[in-house]
């Protein structure tokens, strides 16, 4: 104890010396030690960690290449140019922020908009609006791209059960016939892409009725102690002005809360 | 500033529902989730709106009220207008109220109604909403909405709630009521008469405020909690504490009347003592009330406090009365003139005076009378008092005292005179009876009369010897005995005096008559025996004439004015006889016996001329004949008729040091002079005698020179007559002698006053503005009608 003492005794008498001291030994601030020390320390750390991401992408690209099979290719390619063709005629792409869309007073008054609501009713029925789209999708004839193994050839797929009278499955390979798996790969693709539509879709009329609502005074003819009711009048009124409502949104208070 | 209830209420949800959003309206970013949907954002506004809907709703057309709110809200009201008696007295201030309580009840209906709505609306909602998200969709007038649905309500609905609560409310407290009205009881009957009576303490009658205070405090205590009662009951429960009230009053004052009856005329006279008078009252009252107390069908109150308490002093005034009532009636204070007659004329001089008299008796007869008074007055008590008693009420009671004392003074007022009447007489009897003699008085004693001018005789002892009556000692001899008396005396002086100067007036109208036939006489030669004959027999025909129609014995002309005619005669007779030529004219004052020249101590004021002037007397104008003997140094007087009026009157040591002589003529100025000693005349003027004051000035300036000349001889004369040691003269001050002589009345005296006063201002001047050591010289201003002074004595 008595050694411990006098040695922290010693240093006291060292650090009493050193802060009467007229020349400091060690003179850095906080910050100076932060911006001199602590951040080119960062900075290697960073260096080498992205270094280590790049080199581990090379070891799995030479490990794993993505091939799909062609009867896939050719079908994907052909479903997505006949979504691609809904999309665009129904004119989503172009609502990607609600605020695109044009009001007067409290009302919408877009035409666009309107029309985007209008297809989207098809989205009402979706299944027959998948068939329409995958029966579309059969009939459509893709092309390849050049360079590719079937560059400059349509081919043809074949489904029995959506295949126009009196055309043949001989003429098509086993390769490109499409049983029910590769149908159902296919289904499974559209549905993908309708669900999205109808979730996109649905986001923008459901900010559309808040923005009503928020312009409604509570004494106005639509709104209603109840609540379905006041779905309904609202719905009815836009639809009455161009803005049908989908289902999702229609019959939301319909069962419950 | 008061706030509005429904920013309270405002206020209150907003506390219910959570933390205050930072605004109205668009509160969904603040309080959404960073991860809530357009779905669940619009889900919150729909609900928002609904909510508010339903609000709206609500307030727009509220839903009458149900029947258990209903009863709730009449239960309420007629709880607190029962509670609350004094604000629900009046209907229309209990329906203010009642509307404020319903109004009440209503918003806090609403308030609940409006957290129902704020509570489902969350539960609908994905995210909470609060009240202030619900209030934006409302619009800024909703509050009004809201008092306009409670007005509404209060208009509509209230008022059935509001009847069936008062009839309610009316019908228990009037079931309350008619339990709790009774009659007080006799104690508190007795405080509240005493509080009553209090504020009188000198009548025990209940006046119409007190029954009125009366009825009050019997309300309060049939109910002390509802002294104040609706205004419905006000008729009804006043005519029923009325009746109780009146029926109360009825008793008490049915008492009093028993208690002032029985003290008027219901107690025997033999009840003399308090004590004795008291139970005597009490008795008789209660007597009284049994008889009542059997007839009545409503409780009846034994002897009350206040009639009880009163009936000792009520005693003690009946015994004062009494007391007094014997003292004043009773015959053994009655008192006899015989024995005062006797005590007076045993002992006279201590009766000189009615009130050495009557001192007399209070000392000698009234505690005597006063034994005898206690005494009957215990005697005749029933039962027999005590004297003891009765001697010191009679000492301490100062009622009665008094009463004992105008008794005493009455008689002694009324028999004392008597008394000493009877007294008086027998005195004046004894001693003076002559004096009532029809006999006329002695010449001397007539003289005397004359001399004192007729003056009252006032001295009993002179006047006992005017009438040479014996002399009595005046202490011996009661006052009235004196003033018979001298009433007497002066009676018979009266006469006497009274006649003397009528025959004297006689007399000197007998000289004007007669005087051109005394001429014819004396130049006829008659003889002056026939002639005083002749004169003294026309006098008593004149007086005989005179003496019936007056009363008095003096029948014959007296020796004093046979006397005085002889000298008058003589005089006239002399005068005619000497100078023929010469009109005699016998003036009054010559015929007068009563002037200094017969007695020398008869004076006749009227005819003195150094008189003051306040104290001249006019006298008529007598028509003089003009002077037969001009006087050779008035010179100036030419024209002017200086009448002799008396040739004595005038002593050397009164000579004037200046005359001032003022005659007037029918027309014209009047004229001053100013005569010397000897009757030069010295200066004269003229002056208008219609103009007193412009007349004084005149005179004043014209005789001032000469005044002052007057005024340095004096002065001169004076300090000759006083130089030399003077130790024994007496140094009188020197005096400027004027004599006014006024010879016609349009001179006004007022102007000689005027006069007057001119020269003592100067002479007051010219003493101011003399040498040091001058003596002042004082005015002696006498006025006579004329002088002449060539006839004064040397």
């Amino acid at each position: 104890m008595s050694s411990k003492h006098d040695e922290h005794h010693d240093y006291e008498q060292l650090d009493e010396a050193i802060g009467h001291s007229t020349h400091k030994l060690f003179n850095m601030s906080p910050n100076d030690v932060l911006v001199q020390i602590s951040l080119p320390v960062v900075l290697i750390l960073a260096i080498a960690t992205r270094l280590i991401t790049i080199g581990q992408g090379m070891t799995n690209q030479g490990q794993n290449p993505a091939v799909l099979d062609l009867w896939k290719q050719h079908l994907i390619l052909r479903v997505d140019r006949t979504l691609e063709q809904w999309e665009k005629q129904s004119g989503l792409p172009q609502f990607s922020d609600f605020g695109r869309i044009y009001w007067t007073n409290q009302w919408p008054e877009d035409d666009r908009f309107s029309q985007l609501c209008k297809k989207a009713e098809e989205l009402s029925d979706m299944e027959k609006l998948k068939e329409s789209l995958y029966r579309e999708s059969l009939s459509s004839k893709a092309s390849v791209e050049p360079g590719t193994a079937s560059s400059g050839q349509f081919v043809t797929l074949y489904d029995s059960r959506y295949a126009p009278p009196g055309v043949s499955s001989n003429s098509v390979p086993p390769e490109f016939r499409i049983d029910d798996t590769r149908r159902q790969y296919a289904f499974q693709y559209i549905d993908e892409r309708c669900k999205r539509w109808t979730r996109e879709i649905e986001d923008l009329q459901w900010k559309l009725v808040d923005q009503l609502a928020s312009r409604l005074p509570a004494g106005d003819p639509l709104t209603d102690a109840r609540l379905e009711i006041q779905m309904k009048n609202i719905a009815t009124a836009l639809e009455a002005k161009g803005y049908p409502l989908l289902p999702g949104i229609t019959r939301e208070y319909r069962k419950g809360p | 500033m008061k706030t509005s209830p429904f920013i309270t209420l405002g206020l209150g949800l907003l506390t219910l529902c959570g933390t205050p959003s930072g605004g109205f309206g668009e509160p969904t970013n603040a309080m959404l989730a960073p991860s809530d949907s357009a779905k669940d954002r619009a889900k919150w506004r729909l609900a928002t709106l609904s909510a508010a809907r339903e609000i709206l709703d609500e307030l727009n057309q509220p839903k009458p009220l149900g029947t258990e709110d209903r009863a709730i809200l009449l239960e309420k009201l007629n709880t607190t207008m029962r509670a609350d008696l004094k604000t629900h007295a009046m209907r229309a201030s209990s329906r203010t109220a009642c509307s404020e309580i319903a109004i009440r009840m209503r918003r806090d209906s609403l308030e609940q109604r409006f957290k129902d709505v704020t509570s489902h609306a969350n539960a609908l909602s994905p995210t909470p909403i609060l009240w202030s998200d619900i209030a934006s969709h409302l619009g800024v007038g909703w509050s009004n909405t809201v008092e306009q649905t409670l007005r509404s309500f209060s208009d509509t609905e209230l008022e059935p709630l509001f009847k069936d609560a008062r009839n309610r409310a009316i019908g228990l407290s009037r079931q309350e009521w008619e339990q709790n009205l009774r009659f007080p009881s006799e104690k508190e009957l007795n405080d509240i008469l005493g509080e009553l009576l209090a504020k009188h303490p000198d009548t025990l009658r209940l006046s119409g405020d007190d029954g009125q205070q009366l009825q009050k405090k019997i309300e309060a205590l049939s109910n002390p909690d509802t002294a104040v009662y609706f205004e419905e009951l006000k008729s009804l429960l006043n005519d029923q504490t009325h009746k109780i009230s009146s029926e109360v009053r009825k008793q008490y004052d049915q008492q009093l009347a028993l208690l002032e009856s029985t003290s008027a005329k219901g107690i025997p006279d033999d009840k003399r003592q308090a004590s004795v008078i008291g139970s005597a009252l009490i008795t008789a009252i209660e007597s009284g009330l049994a008889g009542e107390r059997a007839r009545a069908a409503v409780p009846q109150y034994p002897l009350l406090a206040p009639i009880r308490d009163s009936i000792p002093g009520r005693a003690a005034k009946l015994e004062t009365d009494r007391f007094v009532d014997f003292m004043a009636h009773h015959p053994i204070l009655a008192i006899q003139v015989d024995p005062l007659s006797k005590a007076i004329r045993s002992n006279p001089e201590a009766h000189h005076t009615s009130a050495a008299s009557e001192t007399v008796f209070i000392q000698s007869l009234a505690p005597a009378l006063r034994e005898q008074v206690i005494t009957a007055y215990a005697a005749g008590a029933n039962p027999v008092g005590k004297t003891d008693y009765f001697k010191t009420l009679l000492a301490t009671n100062t009622v009665i005292s008094a009463a004992f004392q105008s008794r005493f003074s009455r008689e002694l007022s009324t028999r004392l005179p008597e008394a000493r009447k009877i007294v008086s007489g027998e005195q004046f009897i004894k001693s003076f009876s002559t004096l009532e003699n029809p006999t006329i008085l002695p010449d001397e004693v007539l003289l005397a009369l004359q001399d004192s001018g007729g003056a009252p005789l006032t001295n009993l002892t002179e006047t006992l010897k005017l009438f040479d009556l014996s002399d009595h000692s005046s202490n011996k001899l009661l006052e009235e005995t004196v003033s018979l008396v001298l009433t007497i005396a002066n009676r018979k002086a009266r006469e006497g005096y009274d006649a003397l100067s009528a025959q004297l007036a006689l007399a000197r109208k007998l000289e004007q008559d007669r005087l051109d036939k005394l001429r014819q006489d004396v130049a006829a030669k008659r003889p002056f025996k026939e002639i005083r004959a002749e004169w003294q027999s026309a006098l008593e025909t004149l007086w005989a004439a005179d003496s019936r129609a007056r009363t008095t014995p003096y029948k014959n002309l007296l020796e004093l004015t046979v006397a005085s005619l002889n000298k008058t005669v003589r005089q006239l007779y002399d005068s005619v006889k000497d100078n023929p030529s010469t009109t005699a004219t016998p003036t009054p004052s010559e015929a007068q016996p009563n002037t200094e020249t017969e007695q020398g101590r008869v004076k006749d004021l009227r005819q003195d001329p150094a008189k003051p002037e306040d104290q001249k007397q006019e006298q008529p104008k007598e028509v003089q004949p003009p002077t037969p003997k001009k006087s050779p140094k008035a010179g100036g007087s030419e024209g002017a008729s200086n009448t002799v009026l008396s040739r004595t009157r005038v002593e050397r040591r009164n000579e004037p040091d200046g005359i001032v002589l003022l005659t007037a003529a029918n027309t014209g100025p009047a004229t001053v002079r100013l005569l010397s000693q000897t009757g030069a005349t010295i200066c004269t003027t003229s002056f208008d005698p219609g103009k007193p004051g412009d007349a004084a000035d005149v005179i004043f300036d014209a005789l001032k020179p000469q005044l002052k000349v007057m005024r340095d001889n004096t002065v001169s004369n004076w300090q000759q007559e006083h130089s030399g040691f003077g130790i024994l003269k007496r140094r009188t001050p020197p005096k400027l002698k004027l004599f006014i002589v006024i010879e016609s009345d349009d001179i006004r005296h007022r102007m000689s006053l005027r006069l007057r006063q001119h020269i003592e201002e100067a002479l007051q001047n010219w003493y101011k503005g003399g040498e040091k050591g001058t003596p002042e010289v004082e005015l002696d201003w006498k006025v006579g009608l004329t002088f002449d002074p060539t006839t004064q004595v040397p």
